[in-house]
Formats: structure tokens, C-alpha cells, sequence
């Protein structure tokens, strides 16, 4: 996994006085699925924009499969590599399955009718329905068939169950996670679902505000990010430093979460000397709950 | 291509209502009725344009389009052929069904013979009818890009606008052009008529060749005033339509292909 599919350095973006991206370093190594977490508003859907080159950025350096989204016709490569389907994705909804798939087709030299043909079958679509007369998980899954039946490269996905039901939803993911595992593709897809994230991801990075907060392989990241419980004698004390993710003091308890979990951090602790300490492990979403609202 | 024409097949039925508003509105206005044609046009303003021409939004095919590998530049292009393409077979279409028009737009007198083409209304109307479909067709383009539903609406009520501007400013040359024909007609019917009481008093063979002199000398003079007025009304109904649908193609397919956010 040593080399990257995208690459960003201080991404920034603004619409009007509000920064929608602000100072983002990302990488997402080739091979992996790559969770991107973050609350509404967050800028997972700006960033993914900009990957794609629809968006410009302010400042900052993108790279995506070795092309550069700021030059349109590099853009035009980025995606004729690139399977994307956006949240809530509406296609022309006047078109039938089979039309729809014709009309696509014809913008990529790699598409696979095979592919779409078991796709279709896969799903159980009647390629003569039209998009109007589908329901939100068929439609959702017509949006994946056309994001993957030209063998993408990378595919992004920008919140792709959000308007899905939880057995739809789970439907979706498992069905992506396989068909783009198969041939050790890469996916990136954004997501404020973090039970989601944790089931079909391998790697996670959480944004909050426009700046990337934490990245890292999902199992590291559960591995070194603990919750420590410690009691005191008297009134608890100030702790501060390095590796502190939130913590908070209620009388003689003080309950931390720290990343980079090691003897280091645990000393610092007992340097406090406190009666009794416990260390947790967390799931993802109290990481996530811990990095983006600084909540224990 | 094949594929972008598929996608404006629906548009461009929608757009087909637009065409039938503008006929309507020269129809209506071409009979005095202003506030029908105002009427008229506004409804079908609402729903052509911001209905029809409004569709491709961010909200929904925009994005999806837009993700596809193509440059902005290349969509736009591919609509804007598929729309003239359209407009172009419109105006086939009303070349052929032309001959109507002259009955039912205007019945034009046939005061002036010989050298004067009586049909000049009608040609005009078609010539307008024509240009206006052209720009409708543009405004689609215009409109298209616009994100926002009250984008949408304030650059139809201009697009409205300036089909109003345009029909007025035909109007206007239009009854000039009419008086011309008016006063030639005047000025022959006395000429004539000074003409025949010299010709029956037959008493004044110099006289007789005066008024002869002067009539023919007048009548070339008029032709000539009417040639020119047709062909300043022509040129400057095709020029002020072109100027301003290559303005408004200019600097829509600028903001579309530069607004990257």
C-alpha cells in the first residue's frame, strides 16, 4: 500500500466568507477502502467535488490517479477513471434502464457490457423500467451499475446510502465492497454513517471544519485510541498534554481520550498519581464522537 | 453525441412550447391585442422558462452530467447544436407552412404593384418569428446553467423582455413601413387623378406631360423610399437579434464553462 491514489496538501475552499475546506491533507492509499467521515457541513462533499474537478479550489495541491483536477482536460482523465455517485444521485429519470446504460456507455472506451449485464442481473433490474418508476434503492443501484460498469480505477462515493433504507443500505455496501475488492480497486466514499464505515472500510479519516482531524488504518486507529478512566484522591488535576483528543473532570474522576496510546501517555497519568486507572478500548463511533465533537 | 441527444429529447419537446408561445404572441399582437399577448406570454415565460429551461439544476441531472468525462465546453457545445439543429428544422417547418401566414397575419393591400413586394409583412413576420425562435433556443442554453430557480426566473423575464423589445422595435418600423405605403398610396391616387382630369380635359399637351413627368418621377421615388425602409427594418431586426442572442450565447457559455464553484 505505499502508493497513493489521491494525494491533497492544504486544500482550501471558500464560498463566500465561510472556509468549506480549510487546510486538508489527505491520503488514500491504492488498494483500500477508505471511509471519510464528518458531521453535515463538514466539507466531505466539497472535497469530493473539487477530486473530480467539479469545483475549483482556492489554494492548495490535489492529485488523483496522477492527474490534476485543476486542469480541465486532466480533469477529463481524473473522470474517464473515476465511477462516482453522488448523495442523492438524479440521472434523467426519463430514460429507461437500458437507455440510460446506452447513453453512458458512450463516454467510456473501457465499459463492459458483460459487466452490466451482470450487474443488472445481480440487482434483478428490468433494463426496460424507467428511472421515474424505480424505487430509491433500485435507482441507487442503476447509479452504482453505470459508476462501475467501466472498471473504474477509484470509485467515490459521496454519502451513495443516504436516502436508503438500513437492509437496502446494507445491500449496497456489501455489494460495492465485493464487486470492487475483486480486482483490488480503490474506494473512497464519504459517509456520516459510521456503523457503515466500520463494517466495509480498512482505512478511516475523519474531517471536521474543512481540516482532516485523523487517518489512519481503521484497526490502528481502534488500537491506539483509548478511553482512560482515572481516580483521584482528592479533586482531580489539570491534565494537558500532548495526544489529549478530549477529556473531562467530574470531582475526583477524570476520564480522557487520548490518540497514540503507549507507555508514554500512560506514564503522564501516573505521574498524577491517581488511585485506581482503567483503560478502554472504543468502537468507531465514539472516536468519531471523541475527534469531531470533542465529546467523550 | 448520440448519447446528449438522447437527454434533450424531452427538453426539446418542452422548448417546442416556447415556439408555440412566440407564434402566439405575434399572432395576438399582430391583431392589437396587447394584454392577451402580454398575458400569453408571461404564462408560457413561467412554464417554458423556468420549468422547461430550468431542469438541468444541481438539484438534480446537473451533477450527474456534469461528472461525466466531458468538458463543460463540450456539453454546451453538444446542446447548443442539438438546439440549433431544432431551431433550424422550425424554421424548415415554417417555411413551409409560410404561405399561410400572409392571411393570417396581415392582409396587405394591394395599393402598390409593380415592383413592390406586397408580401413584405408577412416575410417580416416570418423573418421575426424566425429570429425570436433563435433566441428562445438561446435563452434554453442561457437558462441551463443557472443553479438556482429565481436565476432561472429573472433570465427568462429578461429573455420575456427582450421579446417584447424585439416585437416592439418590429412594431415600430412596421407601422413606418406601413405609412410609407400609406402616403405612396395617396400620393399615386392624387397623381392618378390630377393625371386623368388633365388627360380627359386633353386641352394642354405640355401640361399633360408635366404631370406625366412628375407622377413617374414620384412613383420611382417611393419605391425606392420603400425598398430602403424594408430593407432597414430587415437589417436592423436581424442585426439587433443577432447582436444581442450572440451576447447573451457569449456570456452564458462564459459563466458556464468558467463557474467551477
Amino acid at each position: 500500500m505505499g502508493e497513493n491514489v489521491i494525494t491533497i496538501k492544504d486544500l482550501k475552499k471558500v464560498y463566500g466568507l465561510q472556509n468549506a475546506v480549510n487546510g486538508l491533507n489527505l491520503n488514500v492509499p491504492k488498494g483500500s477502502v477508505y471511509g471519510f467521515l464528518g458531521r453535515n457541513g463538514a466539507g466531505k462533499t466539497t472535497t469530493i467535488k473539487i477530486l473530480l474537478g467539479l469545483l475549483s479550489a482556492k489554494s492548495g495541491e490535489v492529485n488523483v490517479l496522477g492527474y490534476n483536477p485543476k486542469n480541465e482536460k486532466e480533469a477529463v482523465e481524473i473522470r474517464k477513471r473515476t465511477g462516482y455517485v453522488s448523495e442523492n444521485q438524479k440521472m434523467y429519470d426519463n430514460m429507461k434502464i437500458k437507455e440510460i446504460i446506452s447513453f453512458t456507455k458512450s463516454f467510456y472506451k473501457t465499459w463492459d457490457d458483460k459487466l452490466a449485464a451482470e450487474f443488472l442481473k445481480r440487482f434483478n433490474l428490468d433494463e426496460k423500467k424507467k428511472l421515474s418508476e424505480l424505487s430509491r434503492g433500485m435507482y441507487a443501484q442503476v447509479a452504482l451499475l453505470l459508476a462501475l460498469a467501466f472498471k473504474p480505477e477509484l470509485l467515490v462515493l459521496d454519502e451513495p446510502t443516504g436516502s436508503l433504507d438500513a437492509i437496502v443500505r446494507r445491500d449496497f455496501l456489501e455489494s460495492v465492497v465485493s464487486l470492487i475488492q475483486e480486482e483490488g480497486r480503490t474506494v473512497f466514499f464519504s459517509s456520516h454513517q459510521i456503523n457503515e464505515v466500520e463494517r466495509v472500510s480498512d482505512w478511516v479519516g475523519i474531517i471536521e471544519a474543512g481540516k482532516l482531524l485523523v487517518s489512519a488504518p481503521i484497526d490502528e486507529l481502534k488500537t491506539k485510541t483509548k478511553r482512560i478512566r482515572s481516580v483521584f484522591k482528592e479533586k482531580a488535576p489539570e491534565v494537558n498534554f500532548g495526544g489529549i483528543i478530549c477529556k473531562k473532570a467530574d470531582g475526583r474522576e477524570l476520564v480522557t481520550i487520548v490518540e497514540n496510546f503507549g507507555e508514554e501517555i500512560l506514564s503522564k497519568i501516573k505521574k498524577e498519581k491517581p488511585e485506581s486507572l482503567d483503560v478502554y478500548d472504543m468502537n468507531l463511533e465514539e472516536i468519531f464522537v471523541a475527534y469531531a465533537g470533542g465529546r467523550i | 453525441m448520440k448519447g446528449l441527444l438522447k437527454i434533450f429529447t424531452k427538453d426539446i419537446l418542452k422548448l417546442s412550447l416556447w415556439f408555440i408561445a412566440v407564434s402566439l404572441m405575434v399572432f395576438f399582437a399582430a391583431k392589437n391585442n396587447f394584454f392577451l399577448s402580454l398575458g400569453i406570454m408571461v404564462c408560457f415565460s413561467l412554464v417554458a422558462g423556468v420549468y422547461v429551461f430550468g431542469t438541468e439544476k444541481e438539484t438534480n441531472s446537473l451533477i450527474f452530467t456534469e461528472s461525466l468525462p466531458a468538458t463543460k465546453k463540450q456539453i454546451w457545445l453538444a446542446k447548443t447544436a442539438v438546439i440549433i439543429t431544432f431551431t433550424i428544422i422550425l424554421i424548415l417547418l415554417l417555411n413551409y407552412i409560410k404561405p399561410s401566414y400572409k392571411n393570417l397575419y396581415f392582409k396587405m393591400p394591394p395599393y402598390i404593384e409593380n415592383g413592390v413586394n406586397i408580401e413584405l409583412k408577412s416575410e417580416i413576420i416570418y423573418i421575426i418569428t424566425s429570429m425570436l425562435v433563435f433566441s428562445s433556443a438561446l435563452s434554453y442554453c442561457i437558462s441551463t446553467v443557472m443553479k438556482r430557480t429565481l436565476s432561472c426566473v429573472l433570465m427568462s423575464v429578461l429573455m420575456w423582455i427582450l421579446a417584447e423589445w424585439t416585437f416592439y422595435t418590429m412594431c415600430y418600423y412596421g407601422s413606418g413601413v406601413y405609412e410609407i405605403f400609406e402616403s405612396a398610396n395617396d400620393i399615386h391616387f392624387s397623381v392618378s387623378l390630377a393625371f386623368r382630369r388633365v388627360y380627359d380635359a386633353g386641352n394642354d399637351a405640355n401640361l399633360l406631360h408635366l404631370y406625366q413627368s412628375f407622377a413617374k418621377q414620384y412613383y420611382e421615388q417611393m419605391i425606392i423610399a420603400i425598398d430602403l425602409a424594408k430593407t432597414y427594418f430587415v437589417a436592423t431586426m436581424i442585426f439587433s437579434n443577432l447582436v444581442l442572442s450572440l451576447l447573451c450565447y457569449y456570456l452564458s457559455f462564459k459563466f458556464y464553462t468558467e463557474r467551477r464553484g
